[in-house]
């Protein structure tokens, strides 16, 4: 997959007249939704991760809520423009690891990290990061839809407004480009001056991921996405994570393990704030070679 | 129990639980609307009357002995009538039947009969040998067994006659011990004053002076106190002398009170003597009054009543700016210069009215034809001072060189013309509530913001309930506090109070400044207690104002603020400001504004915040652009409710404004509200009069203030919460 990433590792993609890579209203190509990524036969585990480019390293990462451990020691490194999953029971870290990476644990009261996590080679936690800056390159999508109460058209241009770089004609295609990638242009495109809230909650939150994608980040954190939407609006939102690996590095956290074999190329189970294993989804859910893996996957415990 | 019966009804218990607290709910809910529709509907109830019509109905005819009246009176009580005949004689007869009760013979004939001025029962009688007399009438009351009897008497005021020679017209004025008596020849005008003219004894020591005039009139009057007289011509001349020193008048006016051409066919002065009315030929009946100009005194035209024919009777109410007129064709009309309305109209049938008046109450007109038959007419007219210019427009009241605003609604005078707009206590309400708001609401919010968004969680579990307790605080003591205290501190270091308006907030963003500059660990570790780091900074401002305060006053304002302000902008100063009520009454609506609006930002989802945060921006565009708006319904709210307590707020204003009725938009000018006029003048109000149905129809105008305010702003919030607030 990585072949398809341009050099400058901006999405844009798919178009047949080659325009550029910020070509706005470009829109995905239809063939490859249910193209499952080529996978290498290997197992893979964090630290024989060769063969992918990588774009987020964390090394003997700890996190202590107010003294409490919730992370511990983990490494790994997520490949570039591929779908991880972290999978694992309720309260094992998953979700404080996925906000890890764009820093949202800073805004909680007595959070400690010890350990680095690197963004393409730049580390996150450093004294010269910017949290506002590193989450623009950081997206994130939480488990509810959270659609600002503002105009659909306001929404996904949010995180542009707030840069406040563009002017209204090109902040026109990048809302356009935006609802083309999210899937939900044809479905809102009558509608952009009408408030984002009347939108059904499938449309909320792949508008959400249309807001998080027009700032154009390099890195994509899914949050259980999908855990409040009906079944359809899954699926959307499954094949829409599918179109966008292309272009982006998505992590995503669920609580379901279909949906985690379904979507994902790379998989990591954690348990107690310990990373237990992660390798090729194909790998974890075949043939883990952690036992406590095997028992979450088939339903011991979880 | 069966199955089916077990599911089919609940326990008896939970199902008597169950009725009684419904019909509880809703009797509760329907016992508040009920009592909001009852006072609104008691205050209705009060103030209808005075939309209620005037009316004129013929009560009773009496003839009594055929002879012709020169005057015809009611007393207090209406129930005895007293007439001066032709013949000299004085009658008293008994309202309700007619019957004679007294008569007295005064003279072998009389001349001319007259009310002394300034009212009350005294009567100046002029025999037809010129002689003049006051007569006063009295009508004591006392009881024999159960009944109520009077006995009216009539009395010469002094012991002896004054020759006043071949009048054409004269005028009386007996009041404080003082007579002035003015009567009018061919060309001449003789002014005749008694000092120390005592009840009971012979006038004695006359001062006169004359003069002598260019032309000739048919008429005298004397205006009011007896400081001027008016000689008025049948075309409308009217010449006015200065009566300040009585035996020196001085010649103040002269001019035409109708166009050339016609003629006047009535005249007679409104009570006070301030105002005269002249019925002209061209069916009109203008009101006009002396005003003191910069270029000396002229009359002027002040308004106009319009009858159907001309004006050939005008009979002004002993004690209101109201005035009966009876026109050629006999119709009669009720009348009343402050509201220019005419109230009620009625045919009077019987032609060649002689004489007419109307009773001390206004309930009674009593006239008479030349076949001396006495009628009576009842008068409904309770409330004519009010139309919807009274309280709307500006009126051009008695005295005042151009038409005002005015709400005066009592004075220690009887012939006083009452101010009943309403337009400056709505302009002081607003003005109170606008300066209130000022003050509260950037203060309010902005602590709501900082409060729910940036304070440390410990600190503001104090701080919260803290400020809502605030909101307890009885406003009384905050209107003492304000109006004892704060006004006169204000007043004495004007530019001290001034000044930090500047230094407060300079100081506090050099802290800001500062802080930056200061080591992030340090910093980091205080993080959400700004705020009790900000109140030794605010302490020092303020001390620094007030230590810099005689040096701004030195520097700027020239060594005394108020007087520059006085100067230099034209701000008059008054020590009970709008400033003083702004910071008391604000510090009285920060607590509720701040306490619905903290709720409203605290209670912004945390998902929102997160998912903009997510997106890069930072906490600032966080909570100018999600929370702010989200939140919005509620701080609209907030704002709303503050408005309402401080357009309803009675204490502070009361104590805290002066309760100067004027409409000035100046900050250092004091204001009266409609909370607080009805606190001062309704426990002095005559029940069911005029001025008390006013004060209720001021209670139903801030009620319907409030609601409308109310309703608009549940309206507004309710879109905005369908636009924003739907999570």
């Amino acid at each position: 997959m990585s072949s398809k990433m341009n050099d400058n590792g901006t999405p844009g993609v798919g178009r047949p007249n080659n325009e550029g890579p910020d070509s706005p209203g470009t829109h995905v190509n239809e063939s490859s939704i249910d193209t499952r990524p080529a996978v290498d036969a290997g197992a893979t585990t964090a630290s024989d991760e060769s063969t992918d480019e990588i774009s987020l390293t964390v090394r003997d990462l700890c996190l202590y809520y107010s003294g409490q451990q919730a992370l511990v020691d983990v490494s790994l490194n997520i490949p570039k423009t591929q779908v991880t999953a972290f999978i694992g029971p309720s309260g094992c870290g998953k979700s404080t690891l996925l906000r890890c990476f764009n820093r949202m644990n800073d805004l909680i009261d007595g959070v400690e990290t010890t350990g680095t996590i690197h963004l393409d080679g730049i580390d996150i936690n450093a004294k010269e990061v910017d949290a506002a800056q590193l989450r623009r390159r950081v997206g994130m999508v939480f488990q509810r839809p959270n659609p600002f109460p503002k105009t659909i058209y306001e929404n996904v241009a949010y995180g542009l407004r707030i840069q406040g770089d563009l002017q209204k004609a090109e902040m026109d295609e990048r809302v356009e480009w935006a609802l083309h990638n999210a899937a939900l242009w044809d479905e809102v495109k009558d509608r952009l001056k009408e408030s984002a809230l009347g939108l059904s909650g499938g449309q909320q939150q792949r508008l959400v991921i249309a807001r998080a994608i027009a700032v154009k980040p390099s890195v994509l954190l899914l949050d259980e996405p999908a855990s409040a939407l009906d079944p359809i609006s899954t699926l959307k939102i499954e094949e829409l994570i599918h179109q966008l690996k292309k272009d982006y590095t998505i992590v995503i956290v669920t609580h379901n393990m279909q949906q985690a074999a379904r979507v994902s190329d790379h998989t990591a189970f954690m348990y107690l704030g310990e990373l237990v294993e992660f390798g090729r989804t194909d790998t974890v859910f075949t043939n883990p070679t952690e036992s406590r893996t095997e028992d979450y996957i088939t339903g011991r415990y979880g | 129990m069966s199955a089916l019966a077990e599911l089919s009804t609940l326990p008896k218990h939970r199902r008597l639980v169950n009725t009684v607290t419904r019909h509880a709910v809703s009797l509760g809910g329907a016992a508040a609307i009920g009592a909001i529709a009852l006072i609104f509907f008691y205050l209705l109830w009060v103030v209808a009357p005075i939309l209620a019509p005037a009316s004129i109905e013929h009560a009773q005819s009496y003839d009594i002995d055929g002879e012709r009246a020169l005057l015809l009176e009611a007393n207090e009580s209406g129930e005895i009538g007293l007439r001066f005949s032709a013949a000299g004689d004085a009658l008293f007869f008994d309202l309700q039947d007619g019957n004679k009760l007294s008569e007295l013979n005064l003279a072998e004939s009389a001349r001319s009969v007259k009310r002394a001025y300034p009212g009350g029962a005294t009567y100046a009688v002029l025999t037809g040998d010129h002689q003049l007399a006051l007569f006063e009438a009295s009508y004591p009351v006392s009881f024999e067994g159960d009944r109520r009897v009077v006995k009216p008497s009539l009395q010469a005021v002094f012991e002896d006659w004054v020759d006043l020679g071949e009048v054409r017209d004269f005028d009386v004025a007996y009041d404080d011990f003082e007579v002035t008596i003015v009567s009018l020849e061919e060309n001449t005008l003789t002014v005749t004053h008694y000092r120390d003219a005592e009840a009971g004894y012979p006038l004695e020591f006359p001062r006169r002076g004359e003069i002598s005039l260019d032309r000739s009139y048919q008429r005298v009057l004397l205006g009011a106190r007896a400081t001027w007289v008016y000689l008025l011509a049948e075309d409308g001349t009217v010449e006015i002398f200065d009566l300040r020193r009585k035996t020196a008048p001085k010649q103040i006016y002269l001019g035409k009170l109708v166009p050339d051409g016609s003629a006047v066919t009535a005249l007679e002065p409104l009570l006070g003597r301030y105002s005269l009315l002249v019925g002209d030929d061209s069916n009109n009946i203008a009101q006009w009054f002396l005003i003191r100009g910069e270029f000396g005194y002229t009359m002027e035209h002040i308004r106009d009543f319009a009858l159907d024919a001309p004006a050939t009777r005008i009979v002004p109410e002993p004690r209101r700016k109201g005035f009966a007129a009876v026109d050629a064709q006999g119709t009669a009309y009720l009348m009343y210069t402050t509201s220019q309305q005419t109230l009620a109209k009625k045919e009077l049938g019987s032609a060649g009215l002689v004489t007419s008046s109307i009773a001390p109450r206004s309930d009674l007109l009593l006239t008479s034809n030349a076949g001396g038959t006495i009628n009576a007419f009842a008068l409904h007219n309770e409330h004519p001072e009010i139309s919807w210019s009274a309280l709307w427009s500006k009126v051009w009241y008695e005295g005042y060189p151009e038409p005002v605003f005015s709400w005066q609604s009592s004075s220690a005078d009887n012939d006083f013309e009452a101010k009943f707009s309403l337009m400056p206590l709505l302009f002081g309400t607003l003005k109170a509530a606008f300066y209130a708001m000022v003050f509260a609401v950037p203060i309010a919010i902005m602590g709501a913001i900082y409060t729910a968004y940036f304070m440390a969680p410990s600190m503001r579990r104090v701080v919260k309930p803290g400020i809502e307790i605030m909101a307890a605080l009885p406003t009384v003591i905050l209107g003492f506090l304000a109006g004892l205290w704060l006004a006169p501190l204000i007043e004495a270091n004007l530019a001290a109070v001034l000044s930090m308006f500047v230094i407060l907030p300079a100081a506090v963003l050099l802290t800001a400044v500062v802080w930056i500059r200061l080591p992030s660990r340090l910093t980091q570790r205080l993080e959400g207690w700004y705020g009790l780091l900000i109140m030794p900074v605010i302490a020092l401002a303020v001390g620094a104002s007030f230590w810099l305060g005689p040096l701004v006053e030195t520097s700027l304002f020239g060594g005394n603020a108020r007087a520059w302000f006085l100067d230099v902008l034209g701000l008059g100063y008054d020590q009970r400001n709008a400033l003083v009520v702004g910071l008391a009454m604000g510090l009285a609506v920060i607590p509720h504004i701040f306490a619905v609006a903290e709720d409203a930002i605290y209670g912004v989802p945390t998902h929102l915040v997160n998912g903009s945060l997510a997106l890069g921006a930072t906490p600032w565009q966080t909570l100018a652009r999600v929370v702010i708006l989200t939140a919005s319904p509620g701080i609209f709210s907030a704002v709303m409710l503050g408005l309402g307590r401080a357009v309803g707020e009675t204490m502070i204003v009361l104590m805290a404004t002066g309760n100067t009725p004027v409409m000035d938009l100046n900050i250092f000018q004091g204001m009266r509200t409609f909370a607080a006029n009805i606190a001062v003048e309704l426990p002095e109000s005559e029940v069911n009069s005029t001025h008390y149905r006013i004060l209720f129809l001021a209670a139903l105008v801030l009620f319907v203030i409030t609601f409308v305010f109310n309703t608009a702003a549940e309206v507004v919030r309710h879109r905005l919460r369908v636009r924003y607030g739907n999570l």
